[in-house]
């Protein structure tokens, strides 16, 4: 076997010391300590051999830390220590974040969010943006504290004066629902009423038609004596006029004159003294 | 008194034996906010508590018909801004003999007010806020004081959000005018 110094000397990545020595270092008093811890451990390994179960298990670390914990321990320390000067604020206890829940988490950035979006809203408006929002209304003392009591004297008084039955009943039929009802009929029964009534009128001078004036109602207008005999033929109304006439002359008559008949056998000076 | 959540306090109404309790706890949850919300419209305290009161009573004979549709708060607010504008316009006919509208009455009374701790700028921030129309002094308010979130000042207001951002915008820039004007 080749001596160690050799095989360090065979390795080529090795930067050795200058002076052959080897560049590998050792805890101060290793070899002093190392037959102690090497005692101590036979000694654990014989005192566990008698329980072969919890021997055969491996050693292993089960508990975790919060991340960055080891970090952070460092900074606390320091914190601490700086605290330690100011007695009172020392006392105070620090919210911890971590305990606040998910949704005032949400809740918090929401409102936070709205809370600029508020003053953004502002900026633009340089004098209102600089005013405080504050409420300079007052209230007199222990007034909210006697809103519900009145409110509710109000609420029992409305409630007191409550209609009778008869008056329920009166204002059921002459409720707003029934009396348009009964109006909207009224007016139907009204217009039928007057739609047959001027239906049935026969009395000449009210059909609003030539044929309905008055003879010498036509003769007094001078505008209708220079028509000719076309003219007036259109502005009469032809079956108004054989009504008419036969109302006048021959009541006892067929109403079913044809209009061509009536023309054809009236000249216009008959027509004008028929009328 | 602890504060009960909308969906508890409803369901203490449906029940005849717990309704005063409903009522309770209604007025306690929502009188602050109401006030102030009608404070900043109708100005004075006195009218103020004129309208919240009316305002609870409608809501308290309106909520049989109340559909869980939207939500209480946003329906009580709807009632107590639409009861501070009647209010509002009664006291605007009532009063024959100003010349001056409603909202220049408003700001004057400001000024004695004894129930009003603002100091010279805060007078002038109520008084510009008092020269807006009146849906653009509500939507500001709204916005301003309360900081409601436009989606909810839809729900209230029954307005589109588009149009609710154009009219805050406009009212601060009226508001900041006045204030530099002034």
């Amino acid at each position: 076997m080749k001596h160690n110094e050799d095989n360090f000397n065979d390795e080529p990545n090795l930067p050795l010391d200058p002076n052959g020595k080897s560049p590998f270092g050792l805890p101060l008093d290793y070899f002093a300590s190392f037959e102690d811890k090497l005692k101590k451990k036979l000694e654990q390994e014989n005192e566990l051999s008698e329980f072969p179960v919890l021997s055969s298990l491996k050693r292993i670390n089960v508990f975790t830390v919060p991340e960055n914990y080891f970090n952070s321990v460092k900074h606390a320390v320091e914190y601490k220590t700086e605290l330690t000067a100011y007695p009172k604020l020392e006392s105070v206890k620090l919210p911890v974040y971590s305990e606040l829940d998910e949704e005032y988490k949400k809740q918090l950035h929401a409102s936070l969010n709205y809370r600029i979006q508020l003053a953004n809203e502002l900026k633009p408006y340089a004098s209102l943006y600089l005013i405080d929002k504050v409420n300079t209304f007052a209230v007199p003392e222990f007034y909210f504290e006697s809103v519900a009591e009145r409110v509710k004297e109000s609420v029992h008084a409305v409630k007191e004066s409550k209609p009778s039955v008869l008056h329920t009943v009166l204002d059921f039929i002459f409720g707003k629902k029934l009396a348009f009802a009964f109006g909207f009929i009224f007016i139907i029964a009204l217009s039928v009423y007057f739609n047959r009534a001027s239906s049935t009128s026969d009395e000449p001078g009210d059909c609003k038609t030539l044929a309905c004036l008055e003879k010498q109602e036509i003769l007094n207008n001078k505008a209708i004596s220079n028509f000719d005999e076309e003219q007036l033929m259109d502005m009469v109304d032809v079956n108004s006029l054989g009504k008419q006439l036969n109302l006048k002359e021959h009541k006892t008559d067929s109403l079913s004159i044809k209009k061509e008949n009536i023309l054809e056998n009236t000249t216009t000076d008959e027509l004008l003294d028929e009328l | 008194m602890q504060h009960y959540s909308d969906e508890e306090i409803l369901a203490l109404y449906r029940d005849e034996a717990s309704q005063n309790m409903a009522l309770d706890h209604l007025i306690q949850k929502y009188q602050q906010k109401l006030y102030w919300h009608i404070r900043k419209i109708v100005i004075a305290h006195d009218d103020t508590d004129d309208v919240l009161q009316n305002t609870f009573i409608k809501v308290w004979k309106g909520l049989v018909n109340f559909k869980e549709e939207s939500q209480l708060y946003t329906w009580l607010y709807r009632i107590a801004t639409n009861e501070s504008l009647t209010f509002l316009k009664q006291k605007a006919r009532a009063n024959t003999t100003s010349l001056h509208p409603i909202e220049y009455q408003l700001s004057k009374s400001l000024e004695s007010d004894t129930f009003f701790s603002g100091d010279e700028i805060q007078l002038k921030l109520q008084q510009a806020i008092l020269t807006l129309p009146e849906k653009q002094r509500i939507v500001f308010n709204m916005r301003y004081y309360d900081e409601m979130p436009y989606e909810q000042m839809s729900e209230v207001l029954e307005t589109s959000v588009g149009a609710l951002k154009a009219s805050y915008h406009i009212a601060a820039k009226k508001v900041e005018e006045f204030l530099v004007t002034n």
